[in-house]
């Protein structure tokens, strides 16, 4: 039995470099082709500078696209035969899961997130640890950088209930870090120093994250019987969506996936990439090769690498261990952003961080496969940047040769003149674009009931490619605008508007948000009547989405929509019908809506204060300091009398911290704020006096 | 109710009394204290010992301070003291007897003197560990070698003036279009 069993260590270096050999050579061949058929266009005229600038940038752009073909036809052709036999999940056997785990520790760093929803994704996994052949091994630590003082108490209030509920005290943990350094790689890396000797695995999530008990198992085992394996990432699906936006993207990832992981997996085997969560890593490598080196850069500020993941896989790569990449692995679940706006916020982050990693693309002793993780990564925002100036530069060079062809008398369009080159680079780009969308349609046609039914499956990817395509050319201005003061160094902060899937953007405030795109089409219209009028039906798809950029994202936004969509069943997927629906899933489908009385402002102070129970546990998980010199307890002690007096609103974050991290200060409003007369408080500390004494 | 006030008009208003009383009954409520009949033996026992105690000022001052005095000496009796928690007996009493579901196991126990030494007992047993015991390990950030992008950056990309960059291709850009529609406009064919 165990002999079938899929043997990592042993692949041979022919058989990688056949896979590698096969898959470049298409993506190279593809561009090649790409390039000729251009120059082809440009070439009877002689090429123009304009031109060069133009076949540079298309090289770069059709390499991605291309790129993206062929890791789904490559996906779509292992799964045609029967799926891949070097996968990670193959060199297990089910008596592996028998044994317990070595020790492990999951690790889940928070930020300001929707305490119930983070808890309710701990209890669910650790009934699931449970309930898939018991929790021995784990550990489970919830490491919080939250910086509201409601965050900070709510969570340890969360934690404590849960602790009592399911009797894990001793199990699951929860740390406030004091001073939060280097963001979620700073945390976890806080974690590796003082713990992470303890044990041998480190699962990381984020707040976000749903992993099935089972899948916690297999992964660990996958780590004990694979040694020289530092890191397996699983491929989490989007769920738990709501708004049109976020169920189109589940479903999306759902449908295509499997074909772009399957191919991914074909060509880089041992040397996959990390995505930040969702994976379980090996920590003594991690501890001792991983720890993230400051950036080359002159401004102290941009020394700090945003975006951990890649860099941390190549550096695993580099210290000599395998990351492998389980994609065909149910049980991983992570949850998208509600809305465009969101989306965008997110993606300015991993902008700043993805270009940032072009700094280890010619690093000495970097793994092949590693570099080109880190240009893709480049490449997913950094096209966009050059699509835009490929797109200009094409139509001023079109305009150009139109007003030539228009002086000189010549007959016919200046480009199409070349012959049949333009239809078949268009017609050729387009298939690249589109034709892995088919191909993921036709795979998913047999499990069609996973996604609503054939016509559910059909219509919804109809719907989905429709919408995508019209709003990619207005991410393309976002992220062009991303790009450009990320390379400047400009303060790039785009806010977040609504996390909520409950309540979708308002139709002005998407006005407001996104008037950038239709500002340019409008001006594009405007360009292109006086220069390049017969280039406006070419180029409609591209102004049809700039001046459709708010609605878009109004209507994606909207929850009623997503609701009547599932009812029609579309953009349906597997996790969300109650026959394939995993536990672990279910339990934080249904986590009550937030607390009302922790939404009020100042309510972790205040609850702290007032209330003994909080109070209690608070002063529990606080450690002792050594004694404050007379200025700050002096400070503290104004803070105090002025908390008291003119009520918890009047403290700005950093004092109310100030009084959060001081076990005295709290001890002594506690029992002042119980044991002063009414009148002789401010009126928030009465009123909450008041509903506490009712 | 009306026990409390009718003995009260030597020691201040009614009034004041019961706001005392109400406050002590709402605070050993919502500590977790037993049932109401073991609740309201307590208060009682503390409001008669305030009475006595009384001099001027605040009663609910008073009756609040014999309360908190009374639970530190009770649960300082019954639970043991850690040194590296800011939390003092009654906090973590009060932890204790949560976990140790005290008020359904003891409804009359908490605050009882003596204490019952089963009860002692559980809160004893029923601590929590906050974090694992720590085991260092050295995790530095290393010296990393970036290769011909660090002395290509050193030598362009750090030298470039953005914002004169950025602003001076802004302004050829206008220029360019100006130059365009004006040759579009005054030139036509």
């Amino acid at each position: 039995m165990k002999t079938s069993l899929f043997q990592p260590e042993k692949l041979a270096s022919d058989f990688v470099l056949f896979r590698r050999a096969s898959f470049f050579g298409a993506i190279i061949g593809t561009t090649g082709l790409g390039a000729w058929l251009l120059w082809r266009v440009f070439e009877p005229d002689g090429v123009s500078t304009l031109e060069w600038i133009q076949l540079l940038l298309f090289i770069l752009l059709f390499q991605q696209v291309a790129t993206g073909f062929w890791l789904a036809l490559f996906g779509f052709l292992t799964r045609l035969a029967g799926g891949d036999r070097a996968q990670i999940a193959h060199s297990i056997a089910d008596e592996d899961l028998a044994r317990a785990p070595s020790p492990t520790a999951i690790v889940v760093p928070i930020y300001n997130e929707d305490v119930p929803r983070v808890f309710a994704g701990v209890e669910a996994m650790w009934r699931g640890l449970e309930e898939s052949g018991g929790t021995e091994g784990f550990d489970l630590f919830i490491l919080s950088d939250s910086n509201r003082p409601e965050s900070w108490i709510r969570e340890e209030t969360a934690w404590f209930e849960l602790c009592r509920r399911l009797g894990t005290f001793g199990r699951i943990f929860y740390r406030k870090r004091r001073v939060s350094r280097n963001g979620k790689s700073g945390n976890v890396a806080d974690f590796c120093r003082r713990w992470g000797a303890r044990y041998r695995y480190m699962v990381v999530l984020d707040a976000d994250s749903v992993v099935t008990g089972r899948l916690l198992r297999r992964l660990a085992a996958m780590m004990d019987r694979n040694p020289h394996v530092g890191l397996i990432q699983t491929a989490p699906q989007t769920a738990l969506g709501r708004t049109p936006f976020r169920r189109m993207q589940q479903f999306a990832a759902r449908l295509y996936t499997p074909l772009f992981a399957a191919g991914s997996n074909y060509w880089h085997l041992f040397g996959g990439n990390y995505w930040g969560h969702n994976a379980i890593i090996r920590l003594r490598p991690f501890i001792e090769h991983c720890d993230l080196p400051d950036l080359p850069e002159p401004d102290a500020k941009r020394r700090h690498i945003f975006s951990h993941d890649t860099v941390e896989a190549a550096l695993m790569r580099k210290a000599g261990y395998d990351v492998w990449f389980a994609y065909g692995e149910e049980g991983s679940y992570e949850e998208g952003p509600p809305n465009l706006s969101d989306s965008l916020a997110r993606d300015q982050r991993w902008c700043m961080g993805n270009l940032q990693h072009f700094w280890f693309l010619f690093a000495p002793k970097i793994d092949f496969a590693n570099r080109f993780h880190i240009w893709m990564g480049v490449m997913a925002y950094s096209s966009s940047l050059m699509w835009l100036v490929f797109l200009v530069v094409g139509t001023i060079d079109l305009a150009i040769k139109q007003r030539f062809s228009e002086l000189a008398a010549v007959p016919g369009d200046a480009v199409f003149r070349s012959g049949d080159a333009v239809q078949i680079l268009l017609t050729a780009t387009l298939a690249l674009l589109f034709v892995p969308k088919f191909l993921a349609m036709l795979a998913a046609l047999p499990q069609a009931r996973r996604f609503g039914g054939a016509f559910g499956l059909f219509s919804s990817t109809i719907i989905e490619t429709v919408t995508w395509t019209l709003l990619a050319p207005a991410l393309m201005l976002f992220y062009t605008r991303f790009v450009v003061l990320t390379l400047m160094g400009l303060p790039n902060r785009w806010e977040s508007q609504n996390r909520s899937d409950d309540k979708g953007l308002g139709f002005w405030q998407s006005f407001r948000i996104f008037w950038f795109p239709p500002a340019c089409g409008v001006l594009a219209c405007v360009v292109m009547w006086y220069f390049a009028r017969q280039q406006m039906l070419l180029l409609s798809p591209i102004l049809a989405g700039w001046l459709l950029a708010p609605a878009i994202a109004w209507w994606t936004s909207q929850p009623g929509l997503g609701d009547w969509a599932r009812c029609r069943r579309l953009f349906v997927t597997a996790e969300e019908l109650p026959e394939w629906e995993p536990g672990e899933l279910a339990a934080v489908r249904q986590v009550p809506s937030p607390d009302g009385d922790w939404t009020r402002p100042s309510a972790g102070l205040g609850r702290v204060v007032a209330e003994p129970a909080i109070h209690a546990v608070h002063l529990s998980l606080l450690r002792v300091r050594r004694p404050a010199e007379a200025a700050t307890a002096k400070y503290r002690e104004a803070l105090r009398e002025r908390l008291l007096a003119d009520g918890p609103a009047s403290l700005d974050r950093r004092e109310q911290f100030a009084v959060l991290w001081d076990g005295d200060s709290l001890r002594w409003l506690h029992r002042e704020l119980w044991s002063r007369p009414m009148q002789s408080l401010h009126p928030w500390w009465q009123q909450r006096l008041r509903d506490l004494c009712r | 109710m009306d026990a409390v006030t009718s003995s009260d008009a030597a020691v201040g208003a009614a009034e004041t009394w019961d706001d005392a009383l109400a406050r002590l009954l709402a605070y050993l409520e919502d500590f977790g204290i037993g049932g109401v009949e073991h609740r309201t033996r307590i208060a009682l026992a503390i409001l008669d010992e305030a009475r006595i105690r009384y001099r001027e000022g605040s009663a609910v001052a008073c009756v609040m301070e014999l309360a908190f005095t009374r639970m530190e000496s009770w649960f300082g009796e019954a639970m043991p003291r850690t040194d590296d928690h800011a939390a003092r007996p009654i906090e973590s009493g009060w932890v204790a007897a949560h976990l140790a579901e005290a008020a359904d196991r003891w409804p009359d126990g908490l605050l009882q003197s003596p204490p019952p030494q089963a009860l002692v007992q559980a809160l004893r047993e029923a601590t929590f560990r906050m974090a694992p015991d720590l085991e260092v390990s050295s995790m530095t950030s290393r010296e990393m070698d970036f290769g011909a992008m660090e002395t290509i950056a050193q030598e362009t990309w750090h030298q470039f003036a953005w914002a004169s960059l950025l602003r001076a291709v802004a302004i050829w850009v206008v220029i360019f279009f100006v130059a365009l529609f004006a040759y579009d406009r005054f030139f036509p064919q």
